[in-house]
């Protein structure tokens, strides 16, 4: 595929340690656009080695606002079926320019391993040091062996080790929207992590049209997120009253998603004072809160809101959702709730539910098209213009091919 | 002027005490269509290689270092080539090296007195970047007043081009060139702009002198800078002055790689030069000195970009002509261990100018190696038989009668 995506998309077969690039064919792409789309006809392809399908929207990785997502497809422990999450923040984007615009990962490996996606280069790389650590250990040790802060991890922790449905697949120190216990897949497969760095670029066929219309889909999109970030990005309603206010006082700052207008995800401090801006000693002074609606769960549960900080980062550490276990953290206070998520990590099974895309966003009509297009849903469902008609005219001017709104739809 | 006419035989200096800057000559000269050019190092000088040239370039650099790397016999050889009809040309450490700017000169190439005009015993103030802005010379400095594009014109056309220490010249009328012209809004002052103004404005940016039956093309500013196109321009008609003389197209040693090995060798490298261009690209405000010259971390990653950019084109070539593919990866892979090192090293706070002139080595070779295997291949198309070695090699020999492997 010449534009908007990378040439070859990756199928990777852990029992064998093998990976093979495959080209992108133009008609490929014409019939499936990209993100969720594309991905379920790579794992209806590949669906005797169970895979996890790792992809990106035809505008990940652009300049169309909000193209930070990648969307992990695979049949879900939780639903029972094939169901897509997204990979925010700046791993979806990274995926994209590591040169692979999809990864189909099969089968498993026979010991713990992760995948090291670098300029067009496929590592697979022995992860048994790695089992049995935590998120963050597993992030900073990945980052010093390969030499760069700015590697994206999707990894797991001791939740997805011991195949949870619970378990989630983390971005980075972080999690992020994967509801679908994909990070049981991951343990399944013996698959710590997959790291990825992304140097590369795009082409755009009409790139100054492509600019161009960007940059007043950009305008729209201002308009319609007046002055919001951070703690907007939640429905209070059924929360306690005083519990906006609790995380008002921990509020630190407040981060965006690549090329994502809308800040969404916010830092809470709540070990040193959070009106400190510089870098300081303290080595883990907060959480970030890539994840508003799994907070709103857990304030729902009543997690107390001054708790709900170092419920996460602990929750994030092994590997677990959030959403998953709030329940199970009901009406426990901030001891407790820790305590438990020390035996969630070890059993637990997550509540099933219904549902083809992670309720990580609001859910709204923009969702499919969103997560085909490689849009962040949490943006899509907040702004009308990014909207399928949009998409698809986006589409056609970036790869010089036809596309209408109905190929926005699964 | 079409490609074929551009077969003058260049040899660029890349040997001891060589800068970056020599990789500007390599992208615009293949931008231009000079693609008969080859990497020269101190050993190849004195073993009298340049004999077989049209021309030599000396680029950017320390010329402390490079007059260390040649030592009397390199420099002997060179003052040979020009003297016997060589074009010689030298661009900021290569015109510094081959002028006698002062009454004690250091024994370099020395070809012709040429006082400069930012030589001085006691040199103005810095106003930034006062770790690179002055080089001590014998008894007094070379200070560098400004850096970055200014303008410099022939008396006809005037046109921007870079600055990075080159020098004003003083030279008689008929050798000048290009003179300085004035400065842009993106001329960075590491002096007070008057001051500036008057070390620069109105001397010699550009000079040519005869010199036996060869010749001297000596400039300050960077003409080959490849953001520069009407500077590339200039040197272009430079270059198209050079009669070839020399023994044709040079047919390097090589193996040819195809199909599968080619696919494995391009992946090795990639494979380490990628780990090492994400482990660059995370280094911040790393700066090391090397000789007399300040070496800062964005030029490693310079390098490796373009290397990296040079192996994307290898990947569409059908066939690679490749002098020693394994040392290549050797060095690849050493490259990256350098710089893991590197990142450890200088985390620690450590010192890491050892790791860093290793690694800055390497670089320049690994960057050789694959050049040479671009400009080999596309000099295929000037083989006596016209013939494609990518498209008939059987029976153990490409029609270029390379060794396939």
């Amino acid at each position: 595929m010449d534009y908007l995506y990378t040439e070859y998309y990756l199928v990777v077969d852990l029992a064998t340690g093998e990976a093979e690039e495959v080209e992108l064919e133009e008609e490929f792409v014409q019939e499936n656009v990209g993100g969720a789309k594309l991905n379920m006809a790579l794992y209806e392809e590949h669906k005797d080695g169970e895979p996890i399908v790792l992809g990106t929207g035809p505008f990940t990785s652009t300049l169309v606002p909000g193209g930070c997502l990648g969307v992990i497809t695979a049949k879900s422990p939780v639903t029972g079926d094939v169901a897509h999450a997204p990979i925010t923040w700046n791993a979806g984007a990274e995926l994209k320019l590591s040169g692979y615009s999809f990864v189909v990962i099969k089968n498993k490996a026979d010991n713990p391993t992760y995948l090291w996606l670098h300029d067009e280069i496929a590592d697979f790389v022995d992860a048994s040091a790695l089992w049995g650590k935590d998120v963050w250990e597993t992030v900073d040790v990945i980052r010093d062996e390969q030499g760069e802060d700015r590697i994206q991890l999707l990894s797991i922790g001791k939740a997805g080790e011991n195949k949870l449905s619970t378990a989630q697949v983390m971005n980075n120190y972080w999690g992020d929207g994967d509801r679908f216990g994909f990070g049981a897949l991951f343990g399944e497969k013996n698959l710590k992590a997959v790291a990825v760095r992304g140097m590369g670029e795009l082409d755009i066929d009409d790139a100054e049209a492509f600019i161009e219309k960007t940059e007043e889909l950009l305008g729209k999109v201002k308009s319609a997120l007046p002055g919001q970030s951070g703690l907007d990005a939640i429905d209070f309603a059924d929360i306690p009253d005083d519990a906006k206010a609790a995380l008002k006082s921990q509020l630190h700052r407040v981060e965006a998603d690549f090329n994502n207008p809308f800040a969404y995800k916010f830092f809470l401090k709540y070990r040193e004072d959070p009106s400190v801006m510089k870098s300081t000693d303290v080595e883990e002074p907060g959480v970030l809160i890539s994840d508003p609606m799994g907070l709103a769960a857990l304030l729902k549960a009543g997690v107390p809101a001054d708790a709900v900080g170092e419920v996460f980062e602990k929750a994030f550490k092994l590997g677990l959702n959030p959403a998953a276990v709030a329940s199970k953290l009901s009406g426990k206070d901030k001891d407790a709730a820790l305590a438990e998520l020390d035996s969630l990590a070890e059993s637990s099974e997550a509540e099933k539910f219904e549902a083809t895309f992670s309720p990580f966003a609001p859910s709204s009509d923009r969702m499919e098209a969103a997560y085909i297009a490689g849009i962040c849903p949490v943006l899509a469902s907040k702004v009308e213009a990014l909207n399928a008609e949009m998409f698809a005219e986006l589409m056609s001017i970036g790869t010089g091919m036809d596309f209408d709104a109905d190929a926005f739809k699964m | 002027m079409d490609s074929i006419a551009r077969s003058q035989k260049i040899g660029i200096y890349i040997g001891m005490g060589a800068s970056y800057s020599w990789i500007w000559f390599v992208k615009t000269f293949d931008a231009l269509g000079f693609h008969n050019v080859y990497f020269i190092d101190e050993n190849d000088v004195c073993e009298g290689v340049l004999l077989h040239f049209d021309c030599f370039i000396l680029p950017g650099g320390d010329p402390f270092q490079v007059a260390e790397g040649l030592e009397t016999d390199g420099l002997a050889a060179i003052r040979r080539f020009v003297e016997e009809g060589g074009t010689y040309i030298g661009v900021c450490a290569g015109t510094y090296l081959s002028i006698i700017f002062h009454d004690d000169p250091l024994p370099w190439l020395n070809f012709e007195k040429v006082p400069v005009n930012n030589f001085s015993l006691d040199p103005p103030e810095a106003i930034r970047m006062k770790y690179k802005y002055l080089v001590s010379y014998q008894d007094g400095y070379v200070y560098h007043p400004v850096r970055g594009p200014l303008r410099v014109t022939d008396g006809t056309i005037s046109f921007s081009a870079p600055l990075y220490g080159g020098p004003p010249m003083i030279a008689p009328r008929e050798y000048i060139m290009l003179e300085y012209e004035g400065f842009e809004d993106k001329t960075l002052y590491l002096i007070e702009e008057d001051k500036a103004f008057e070390t620069m404005i109105g001397y010699a940016a550009g000079i040519h002198i005869p010199v036996g039956a060869g010749q001297l093309y000596l400039f300050g500013p960077h003409c080959e800078h490849p953001q520069y196109p009407q500077a590339n321009n200039y040197l272009n008609d430079v270059l198209a002055r050079i009669t070839p003389q020399s023994d044709g197209p040079g047919r390097t040693a090589t193996d040819i790689l195809h199909g599968e090995k080619k696919k494995r060798f391009l992946t090795s490298v990639k494979r380490e030069l990628s780990s090492a261009r994400i482990i660059a690209s995370g280094m911040t405000d790393l700066r090391w000195k090397i000789g007399e010259k300040i070496w800062e971390d964005e030029k490693i990653t310079y390098f490796l970009t373009e290397t990296w950019k040079t192996i994307k084109q290898l990947q569409k070539h059908e066939c690679l002509p490749v002098k020693d593919p394994s040392t290549l990866i050797s060095m690849a892979r050493r490259i990256h261990v350098l710089l893991s090192d590197i990142r450890t090293l200088s985390k620690e706070g450590r010192d890491t100018n050892t790791e860093a002139a290793e690694l800055i080595d390497l670089t320049k070779l690994l960057s050789k190696g694959l050049f040479d295997c671009y400009f080999n291949y596309k000099r295929r198309s000037w083989m006596p038989d016209g013939k494609d070695c990518g498209r008939d090699y059987s029976g153990g020999k490409c029609l270029c009668m390379h060794t396939v492997r």
